[in-house]
């Protein structure tokens, strides 16, 4: 291992250039020379005072420190060797202060006097690296990524044309523009990211296109942006841009508009920050109609183009009491002659989504406790159509919509959890229950002492079943119940204990409650340096029963790893084998064998790298995927996966040059009829032509399910 | 053939003593493992080549390396080794992260500086990263400020992250840059975090995934 490393080293280095003063320089400075290495110039230090440390020419003897403020004080320097004294001011007063060093030889005479200005401040919590850190330096950073290539054999794109579908005269659709995706046979894509900054100020300019993509219905695959920042204060964005301000809101889906952000510090730390965005969330794309390469056709409704409005407010940030507040408001933006042919379509209705969330943290005793809550509350209207818009959600309840939401919100029918105001009883709360998500709970670091470290983390989770935001790509899971973790890592990280938990109530949908419960298990060995290190883990998941369908599943694995030197060389080695059990039963289906819808599943990999020499490595590895159906005795229920992978690499040019060649094959048994073997070989180079600069060739050649497919590429990355 | 020459390598690597580093300032539980034995630093402290540094559960040191101001923060529970290393044509300077979070601002001259974990080496200038290990060895990289080089010791591979974006190294290789989340950015921050990483093979296609469990906070 640590030769593996020592290797490693000089590879790396071949990347960089060596700058600056090497540390033995240290010990040979000249008489004259006296250096503060603590405080520097200009460095703001705690009010509990600084260390000083000075590093003095051959011939000092002795150092003697003097410091002047709003008080004065002085000390000797304590030798450290290597030409280094060392002393420490004590309290200081917040303030301005000079230390002065003189060095004496041994006849007490002053060989070098010297002086540095510091300031000591209450507290010190901004890293400071010198006077400024370097930061009114001008920095500038290119980065350009170009890549294209060409296929042959079988398109990775089903579809031969599109025909866009445009409102024609008399609600009847007529045709638009007709155009065939580009990427069957030629791919391409290009990213360009400029980054300057000085001083305070930080100026990002980034843009990207991926014409490998086929732009269907979804979102734009270009990219373009502009993000300026002034410190910590204040910060811009024009284009896209991708906020995470609230995990329960928005999860970081693109937004291409506007944005901006302000943030107040408190003692060199950002304490409160306020931001917006408003923009297009999902661009408009006409309805289209589609003929794919084998002769079918099909329409695809259009998507309509989803703006956005976006506030989050922030205050006790890096202290030990945070609240987060944010707002969303979402619509799509249609018009009738668009809405008729959409129906005809039978697409999705124009939809608005308004929530607001809410989140505190409180962090106790140094952050050994730490209680934590999230919640929101999201309405969604699933049809904005004006002519279903309510002023009031029935006279029967008495509730009326105050006039501010209508202005804000459409709400009508449609609206989710209207019903149950519309109910005789008013169900209020089961309206907030079905659109609220709501998490807390309690992070405790239990105290293990020179053992290592630990946390449990356990938590109340309910999502109701309409909740939704639409500034979310991946909508959480509607449940209700308790989640938990704990984790401990001992011997100085060497020894990993990780056990997790969930008994929760499922709601598929509105009303419905499936219970179900999981608990993992994993234990891992890493040693400190080299040597075998191995892995153990299993879990469980049981859902639903009584009246639903009941799924039991379980799986353990266990696997291994090392490296270390070889008869020539080195070699590095994993083995990995999971056992699954899924077993499901449907409440209709009693009457039925239970074991027929049981499945076992058996993984095991195994690879390994040796490297003979610094700059060849051969590669090889195995996997086995057994699946089968226990209790069917009938062989033809089990099946075997096994695939065989070789490889090896080759360095040249100090490094610089690599080419690698790898080839695998694939076979399928216990399924006869059907021909699933396969395999797949590639070659590839990559060439660091000048520094910053990388080209990379590839080709791709690959025979599965009795497809055939040749891929070549080209790219050029380089770094400013 | 072959071992004569990867000894000589080795010999050419030797590490040597010397100042490396001083002692900013730490808070809470901090040990300093010298040649004669251990010791609590305090700000002003030197800290050679070979020595290595620890933080409990409640202590974070900062140390400022003499040659180029490059700052090191040592995160809770973590431990560190610097190290001077000479090489026929360079000196190299090492802080090998043995477990634990460190964050990495390097100033203009630290070329010759570099950030090593069992599984990954980074190094650049002007830039701002935080280095953290994890279970298998693995490495995770996050990258705040400017652009960092990234290299796997086993394979020697190498990356370029900017500015924003995470990169991960393994065991099984050295992962391409994405974008860092907040979340996850945040997370590193705070308190020590750790996770286990779950790999999921399709044996059919061979391509493998990975599933990620953590302890990083929801903010």
């Amino acid at each position: 291992m640590i030769l593996t490393q020592l290797l490693a080293f000089a590879l790396a280095s071949d990347t960089t250039t060596l700058a600056g003063m090497g540390p033995e320089a240290s010990a040979s400075v000249p008489d004259s020379v006296l250096e503060f290495q603590l405080p520097l110039a200009g460095e703001t230090v705690a009010a509990q005072g600084t260390g000083i440390l000075v590093q003095a020419g051959a011939s000092a003897r002795s150092v003697k420190f003097a410091w002047k403020g709003a008080a004065a004080g002085s000390a000797s320097g304590e030798a450290q060797g290597y030409g280094f004294f060392a002393g420490s001011t004590g309290p200081l007063p917040a303030g301005d202060w000079i230390l002065e060093a003189s060095a004496l030889d041994s006849a007490g005479h002053e060989i070098a006097h010297r002086a540095v200005s510091f300031r000591a401040a209450s507290s010190v919590l901004a890293a400071s690296n010198g006077a400024d850190g370097g930061r009114t330096r001008r920095v500038q950073n290119l980065h350009l990524l170009f890549t294209g290539g060409f296929r042959a054999g079988s398109s990775e794109d089903p579809i031969s044309s599109t025909t866009d579908l445009v409102p024609g005269s008399g609600g009847v659709a007529g045709t638009g523009d007709r155009w065939e995706p580009v990427d069957r046979n030629a791919f391409a894509s290009g990213l360009a990211q400029y980054d300057f900054r000085q001083g305070d100020f930080r100026l990002r300019a980034r843009g990207s296109s991926n014409l490998a993509e086929s732009w269907g219905h979804g979102s734009s695959p270009s990219t373009a942006g502009l993000d300026l920042w002034y410190g910590p204060w204040a910060e811009a964005h024009l284009g896209d841009q991708y906020p995470q301000w609230t995990p329960t809101l928005m999860d970081g889906s693109r937004i291409r508009g506007m944005g901006m952000g302000l943030a107040a510090t408190w003692r060199g730390q950002t304490f409160a920050r306020a931001d917006v965005a408003w923009g297009e969330l999902k661009p408009e794309v006409d309805a289209q109609a589609r003929e794919f390469v084998d002769g079918t056709r099909d329409t695809l409704p259009a998507q309509y183009r989803r703006s956005i409005e976006a506030f989050h407010v922030a205050v006790g940030l890096n202290t030990p009491l945070t609240l987060h507040l944010a707002a969303i408001h979402s619509k799509d933006q249609s018009n009738p002659l668009q809405t008729a042919l959409q129906d005809s379509l039978g697409g999705a209705t124009p939809e608005e989504n308004l929530a607001v969330s809410g989140d505190l943290n409180l962090k106790l005793w140094n952050g050994i406790v730490e209680l934590y809550s999230g919640s929101a509350l999201s309405l969604v209207t699933e049809d904005v159509r004006p002519s279903q818009e309510l002023s009031s959600l029935g006279s029967d309840n008495g509730v009326e919509l105050p006039t501010f939401l209508s202005d804000l919100f459409t709400f009508n029918l449609s609206t989710r959890g209207t019903e149950r105001f519309l109910s005789n009883d008013g169900d209020v709360g089961g309206f907030f229950s079905d659109n609220l998500s709501f998490r807390g709970g309690a992070r405790l670091a239990v105290p293990l002492g020179d053992l290592g470290r630990g946390k449990i983390d356990a938590r109340w989770v309910h999502v109701g079943p309409q909740f939704e935001t639409f500034a979310k790509a991946v909508p959480e899971t509607p449940r209700t119940g308790v989640e938990w973790n704990a984790t401990a890592a001992l011997a100085r990280d060497q020894v990993l204990v990780v056990a997790s938990g969930t008994d929760v109530d499922d709601h598929p949908s509105v009303g419905a409650d499936v219970p179900t419960s999981t608990l993992n298990l994993s234990c891992a060995w890493i040693p400190v340096v080299g040597g075998p290190g191995a892995h153990l883990f299993s879990g469980t998941l049981a859902s639903g029963g009584g009246d639903q369908p009941r799924l039991e599943g379980w799986n353990a694995g266990a696997g291994f790893f090392g490296n270390g030197r070889a008869i020539v060389g080195t070699f590095a080695w994993t083995a990995d084998w999971t056992i699954n059990s899924t077993r499901s039963r449907s409440p209709s289906a009693d009457t039925l064998p239970e074991a027929a819808s049981r499945v076992l599943q058996n993984d095991f990999e195994a690879t390994g790298k040796w490297r003979p020499e610094p700059d060849l490595e051969w590669r090889l590895g195995y996997q086995l995927g057994d699946s089968r159906i226990p209790l069917d005795s009938l062989p033809e229920n089990q099946v075997q996966d096994h695939r065989v992978a070789a490889g090896a690499s080759r360095w040249f040019l100090r490094r610089r040059l690599e080419c690698a060649a790898d080839a695998g094959i694939s076979v399928r048994a216990g399924e006869p009829g059907t021909d699933l073997s396969g395999w797949n070989q590639s070659a590839r180079v990559r060439w660091e032509v000048a520094q910053g600069q990388v080209v990379r060739l590839s080709e791709i050649g690959s025979r599965t399910l009795a497809r055939h497919d040749l891929r070549l590429e080209a790219g050029w990355e380089a770094w400013f | 053939m072959i071992r004569p020459l990867v000894l000589v390598v080795c010999l050419a690597w030797a590490a040597i003593a010397g100042p490396l580093a001083v002692v900013v300032r730490t808070e809470g539980s901090v040990t300093l493992t010298t040649a004669k034995g251990e010791k609590s630093p305090k700000a002003g402290d030197l800290v050679l080549s070979s020595w290595k540094i620890a933080t409990g559960r409640d202590g974070r040191v900062r140390l400022r390396l003499l040659a180029d101001k490059t700052l090191v923060d040592l995160k809770p529970s973590s431990a560190m080794e610097l190290e001077v290393l000479e090489r026929a044509d360079r000196t190299l300077r090492r802080a090998l992260l043995l477990s634990g979070d460190a964050a990495c601002t390097l100033s203009a001259d630290a070329g010759d500086f570099r950030a090593e974990t069992r599984t990954a080496i980074a190094s650049g200038s002007l830039a701002q990263f935080d280095i953290s290990t994890g279970l298998e060895g693995g490495t995770k990289i996050q990258v705040a400020d400017g652009t960092v080089s990234i290299c796997d010791p086993s394979t020697g591979d190498h990356v370029v992250a900017g500015a924003g974006t995470t990169t991960t190294s393994s065991w099984d290789g050295l992962a391409q840059p994405v974008a860092s989340s907040p979340v996850g950015a945040v997370a590193s921050q705070g308190d020590s975090t750790f996770s286990v990483e779950v790999r999921l093979v399709d044996p059919a296609s061979g391509s493998s995934s990975r599933l990620l469990y953590g302890l990083g906070s929801e903010r």
